[in-house]
């Protein structure tokens, strides 16, 4: 697609626009500045980002969403100074939050990021000259976003790696990310992605294969899976048996162009599969086992905005839980019975990890593979 | 003061229905009437007149044809081309028909993989040659049977186009080809997936046998239209041009006839999904059957 001129990024369909229903809304009641001809004036007062504070823009008349938006992970980025302030000291903070002012937040998104425009990887502006889509869009808004790891694998964009089973089934990302979910309606004080519930929850549409339907009935005329029954989710997640190749990146860093300015450098990613311990067993996800991801960060990963930033760094595994998005039926895991147990190479195990890396990773490493005769770890 | 305005507003309401009638194309009727010959002629073709690698090869031991290679010119810098090959990009071939023999002689077009030189040898086809045949797998093919290929293309001199071309069929056809989009009408499957999923085509046509819709099976939400029959039943096409299109067939040759043609009667957004349903399985994307 040819990119667009900077006039069409801001057009306003005025016909298309008159058909939604926040056209009945003055443009200065979400946007601020004064409804008048002159230039200057009419941009007195106005509001660069029109919903920072959603209560008081669309919350207006969503009031049953907006609260919940205002606290959840899209527009806070809360999941950043968790990640960051676990692995970093309270007088670090200040230097850390420049950092993620600079080069984190603007991934934050607002109720008009996903409802009016898009991100400028896609092209930047609104989406459809101002119309409000109450679904976004999977291309236009989730994944030019969420691209380089779940665009790509759900897409089947890496090389010899098939697109994710749901994708084949055309489901967008909103037939299971809920409106609620991404609302943040479905819990509170949520500091990290992964607190609380699985959501969504691949039992909820997968009862009969989980075991989670009629017990009334007996497991074949359930259809119940037996592999689901012997490893239950006390034991692993469904993506370790279920996921394959996703990416993980290595190398990021805050560099600075000759001219000083400072830009994020992620460089090094490699394609892989490993499975380790959960290091956060809750009730909610009881996993033993998970898939790993490695994450981008290093000791120095922010030394341009000050030294020794994250002293804590081995305080939070570089290797964390995952969720890949390329879910498949078959996988070389449930091929066979040895595709896990006595395979080590799916394991994080010690001998992957660099010296440095070691103390960082110690909960989540596995020793061996579990054995086919009883269970290692 | 009155009459003057009234006068101004008479003349905005002519100029809307001329400014919305300039949005669609108008075909000439040699256009629609080469077509439809062409339509009577596609079920005698000879599998549509696609020639695999071994009977090119065949035919380039045994009988005098004209390679025709519609590649950009970077690409042929880059590959070379098959020994006698004549070079003219698709988007120039309407214009340099006078570097072609003439109507009647055998015409094989390559391009890197068959999706574009099946565009040219149905425009070639619209235009009275119909001899013009497009190898499949294209130059690809070729390569990947570690065949010999040449620096350079042979240098023909300009002769005079065959009389028995129309020159307004022949200057609309140029001008198509020459308006070519920048991925030549592809869709991948992936990416048609992707639109499935969000935003259908108006219409997916798939125009395989009943065979092959029964068996491999079809891509849910497609309408089934045999290649055969599809010029013939132009009349059931879409009335509306700007329509948002896409056809398919197993490897993307006969997609790519029923495309082009068309493209050549107006269709402004007609695509056709590169190597058809073949990609779209390998691709692990889904086929249905009825």
């Amino acid at each position: 697609m040819a990119p667009m001129e900077p006039w069409e990024r801001v057009w306003i369909d005025a016909e298309a626009f008159s058909e939604d229903v926040h056209s009945y809304i003055n443009c200065t009641d979400c946007h601020g500045g004064q409804a008048v001809a002159e230039k200057d004036a009419a941009h007195t007062g106005l509001k660069p980002e029109v919903a920072d504070d959603p209560e008081t823009t669309c919350g207006q008349c969503h009031v049953d969403v907006a609260p919940y938006a205002k606290e959840s992970l899209h527009n806070t980025l809360r999941g950043y100074d968790t990640a960051l302030y676990a692995r970093s000291e309270p007088e670090h903070h200040p230097a850390i939050e420049e950092m993620q002012s600079n080069h984190c937040d603007s991934c934050h998104a607002d109720c008009g990021d996903c409802h009016v425009s898009q991100p400028t990887s896609v092209g930047g502006g609104l989406v459809a000259g101002h119309v409000f889509n109450r679904t976004p869009s999977m291309s236009q808004n989730c994944t030019a976003c969420h691209g380089s790891r779940i665009k790509d694998e759900y897409y089947g964009a890496h090389e010899g790696i098939p697109s994710d089973v749901h994708f084949k089934q055309r489901m967008a990302c909103v037939d299971c990310h809920t409106g609620d979910e991404m609302h943040g309606m479905k819990m509170e004080d949520v500091n990290h992605r992964y607190d609380g519930a699985q959501e969504p929850d691949c039992q909820s549409c997968h009862k009969i294969e989980m075991g989670t339907g009629d017990e009334e009935e007996s497991e074949e005329e359930n259809g119940i899976i037996r592999e689901h029954v012997i490893h239950d989710e006390t034991l692993m997640s469904c993506q370790v048996c279920h996921s394959t190749t996703y990416i993980n990146c290595i190398d990021c860093h805050v560099e600075q162009t000759e001219e000083g300015t400072a830009f994020f450098r992620v460089d090094e990613h490699f394609l892989g599969f490993y499975v380790g311990l959960n290091p956060n067993q809750t009730e909610e996800r009881p996993y033993k086992y998970v898939p790993l991801r490695h994450v981008p960060i290093a000791p120095d990963s922010f030394s341009f905005y000050g030294d020794d930033l994250l002293p804590n760094y081995e305080e939070r595994p570089t290797w964390v839980y995952t969720t890949p998005h390329n879910i498949q039926r078959e996988t070389p895991q449930t091929e066979r019975c040895q595709g896990c147990h006595g395979n080590d190479d799916i394991f994080l195990t010690r001998d992957k990890l660099s010296r440095e890396e070691r103390r960082a990773n110690r909960d989540v490493i596995v020793d061996e593979a579990p054995s086919m005769f009883g269970l290692g770890n | 003061m009155r009459k003057f305005l009234v006068l101004i507003l008479a003349l905005v309401m002519m100029l809307v229905p001329m400014v919305q009638a300039q949005e669609e194309v108008e075909v000439p009727e040699v256009v629609v009437e080469r077509i439809m010959e062409y339509g009577e002629l596609i079920p005698e073709l000879d599998h549509y007149n696609t020639v695999s690698l071994d009977d090119f090869i065949v035919m380039l031991a045994e009988e005098e044809i004209t390679i025709l290679d519609v590649r950009e010119d970077a690409e042929v810098e880059e590959t070379g081309v098959i020994e006698g090959s004549v070079h003219i990009p698709l988007r120039t071939l309407g214009e340099n028909l006078d570097k072609l023999p003439d109507q009647e002689a055998k015409i094989v077009v390559v391009c890197k993989g068959g999706f574009r030189a099946t565009i040219g040898m149905t425009a070639l086809h619209i235009l009275g040659y119909e001899n013009a045949f497009v190898l499949v797998g294209g130059f690809d093919a070729w390569v990947a049977e570690d065949l010999d290929v040449v620096d350079a293309p042979v240098e023909v001199e300009a002769a005079e186009v065959p009389e028995a071309i129309d020159p307004e069929l022949m200057e609309y056809v140029a001008e198509y080809l020459m308006n070519l989009p920048e991925n030549w009408g592809g869709v991948k499957a992936a990416d048609l997936n992707i639109e499935l999923i969000e935003n259908p085509p108006d219409y997916l046509y798939d125009v395989r046998s009943a065979e092959e819709w029964a068996d491999p099976g079809y891509i849910e939400g497609a309408s089934h239209v045999w290649i055969n029959e599809f010029i013939p039943m132009m009349e059931e096409w879409p009335t509306e041009k700007d329509a948002n299109i896409v056809i398919y067939c197993a490897s993307g040759y006969r997609g790519g006839i029923a495309s082009t043609v068309m493209g050549l009667l107006g269709y402004t957004n007609v695509r056709n999904l590169s190597g058809g349903t073949k990609a779209w399985v390998a691709a692990e994307l889904p086929l249905v059957q009825p």
